[in-house]
């Protein structure tokens, strides 16, 4: 329960310090730390309005993909504070769940008849296609590191073993990658953009309005942070005071959130053409820790 | 501390793979000298002073500092800092490096002696490919050279890897590696770069006596 409710703090101003950093990066004041929340607020008090074009799937998309990530939620582990869900092999119900709701944004997308929608959604769909190999081959080098299958056990990197520290950096650097191709940020796509042919994820949800899309944008909340409590696990010893964990779970996630926000202020966009290329990237570098893990615990 | 390397290796494998401009091919190859300083230090530390310092100093002195001026003068000179629009694409490469990673696997598993470390050997496979790919996959002579360049870093590898047992390969290979290094960038910086501006492959085909 603690996992849970360290998870659910940290969403909540996750978003709100990123921008901060950006305004703050650009000499700007910019709105409070909490203004997302505030944006939400107001939309959930606001009713949905749905096209003519659209049909079942576009009601119900929303409900579905924030239930998918408050599934992911639960599965989670926070730097040794166990998630409500673990079993062995968990990690491979993790990732169904995040591609359940991504494969709800994209028939939603393409439910609303926009061609936009359809192009960002196509978008989003091959890139969650090439980004589920490097969490995959990740998590399989994890598990043959660890000897565990259970995301609980998998993210308990540090015992003490000789090639920890190694292993653990490469892992962080791998899930940072791919937090950011799943949240869209840039390199990927960048959420502020205003140019609907150079969207990816915001041009999914031009159609969804009110309480619909502040269940959206509470799943954005969710996903990032997700990724760093997952990035937390990694870095933080499990074995360490519980009290000790929880603060550094908290300087961690801020610093996530501030390497994003820098990130997003010092870094330009790819182009829309180089996005497979960085992604497949990431999934070689992935591959690379898997082979070294191999050679290293001598299992071929 | 050894492993650390081996990945930031073949991550810089990768990068050079898929990038476009030739600025970072630079800085690639100055970071593998620097690790391969590294891997050097850890792997070799029971050679004697004299050879370990050579060594060394053929690692940062000469692929991290000589060369890499040497190549941003050649850059300097010809003012080409991007790849050939005609080469295959990025996407293509780094799917290539992909294939070529298990290959290399394979490759270090069929040819495994009991004293090498297998990593160094699939490292340096994945290096000597990633080196040909480069020659075969961009049309320009600048990504031919440092592909020449990270092949040799591969031969260095390799010479590290059995360095324990023939202390005097090590010293062979270096000695190779700086005089086709010098050999080349002599030949690119004094006479064909006078005479061939485009910088492209297919020009050399056109040279005559």
């Amino acid at each position: 329960m603690t996992a849970l409710i360290l998870l659910l703090i940290t969403s909540l101003f996750f978003t709100g310090i990123l921008v901060k950093i950006k305004n703050f990066c650009s000499g700007k004041k910019g709105p409070g730390i909490f203004q997302p929340l505030k944006n939400v607020w107001v939309l959930l008090r606001k009713g949905a309005v749905y096209s003519e074009t659209t049909s079942l799937i576009i009601r119900i998309a929303p409900i579905v993909i924030f239930c998918a990530m408050f599934m992911a939620v639960l599965l989670v582990p926070v730097a040794g504070f166990k998630p409500l869900i673990s079993f062995n092999g968990d990690f491979i119900l993790f990732a169904y769940v995040l591609a359940l709701g991504r494969f709800m944004i994209i028939i939603a997308a393409f439910d609303s008849g926009s061609s936009f929608e359809g192009m960002g959604a196509s978008r989003e769909a091959l890139y969650g296609m090439l980004i589920e190999p490097a969490f995959f081959i990740l998590m399989g080098s994890l598990c043959l590191f660890t000897g565990q299958t259970s995301l609980n056990d998998i993210f308990n990197i540090f015992k003490g073993g000789n090639f920890d520290l190694v292993f653990g950096l490469a892992a962080v650097y791998i899930l940072g990658n791919i937090a950011l191709v799943e949240n869209s940020r840039i390199p990927i796509d960048d959420p502020k953009t205003h140019l609907e042919l150079t969207m990816i994820h915001e041009v999914m949800v031009l159609d969804t309005s009110g309480f619909d899309l502040a269940l959206i944008q509470i799943t954005s909340f969710l996903r990032f942070a997700v990724f760093g409590s997952l990035i937390a696990s990694v870095i933080i010893p499990w074995n360490l005071p519980a009290y000790i964990r929880l603060v550094l779970f908290f300087i961690v996630q801020v610093l996530f959130s501030v390497s994003i926000g820098i990130i997003e202020s010092f870094r330009a966009r790819y182009k829309m053409n180089r996005n497979q290329q960085y992604i497949i990237t990431i999934s070689l570098s992935a591959f690379i820790l898997f082979i070294v893990v191999l050679l290293t615990k001598n299992i071929l | 501390m050894l492993i650390l390397l081996y990945i930031l290796f073949g991550m810089s494998l990768v990068y050079i793979a898929a990038t476009e401009r030739f600025k970072i091919y630079i800085q690639v190859y100055i970071l593998q000298g620097i690790l391969l300083f590294g891997m050097a230090i850890i792997q070799l530390r029971d050679f004697n002073f004299l050879n370990l310092s050579l060594i060394l100093a053929e690692t940062i002195l000469f692929k991290s500092i000589v060369v890499p001026y040497m190549l941003r003068k050649i850059l300097q000179r010809t003012r080409i800092y991007n790849v050939h629009k005609k080469s295959v694409p990025g996407n293509y490469t780094v799917m290539l490096m992909s294939v070529f990673l298990v290959i290399s696997l394979l490759m270090a598993f069929v040819l495994s002696v009991p004293s090498i470390e297998r990593v160094y050997l699939v490292i340096a496979f994945f290096s000597l490919f990633t080196g040909l790919l480069l020659i075969s996959a961009r049309k320009l002579l600048f990504a031919h050279l440092v592909g020449f360049l990270i092949i040799e870093n591969a031969v260095f590898l390799f010479s590290i890897a059995i360095g324990k047992e023939f202390p005097l390969l090590v010293n062979t290979g270096i000695l190779l590696d700086i005089f086709i290094a010098v050999l080349i960038m002599s030949t690119f910086l004094t006479r064909i770069g006078h005479k061939m501006h485009s910088f492209e492959a297919e020009t050399l085909t056109k040279l005559k006596d």
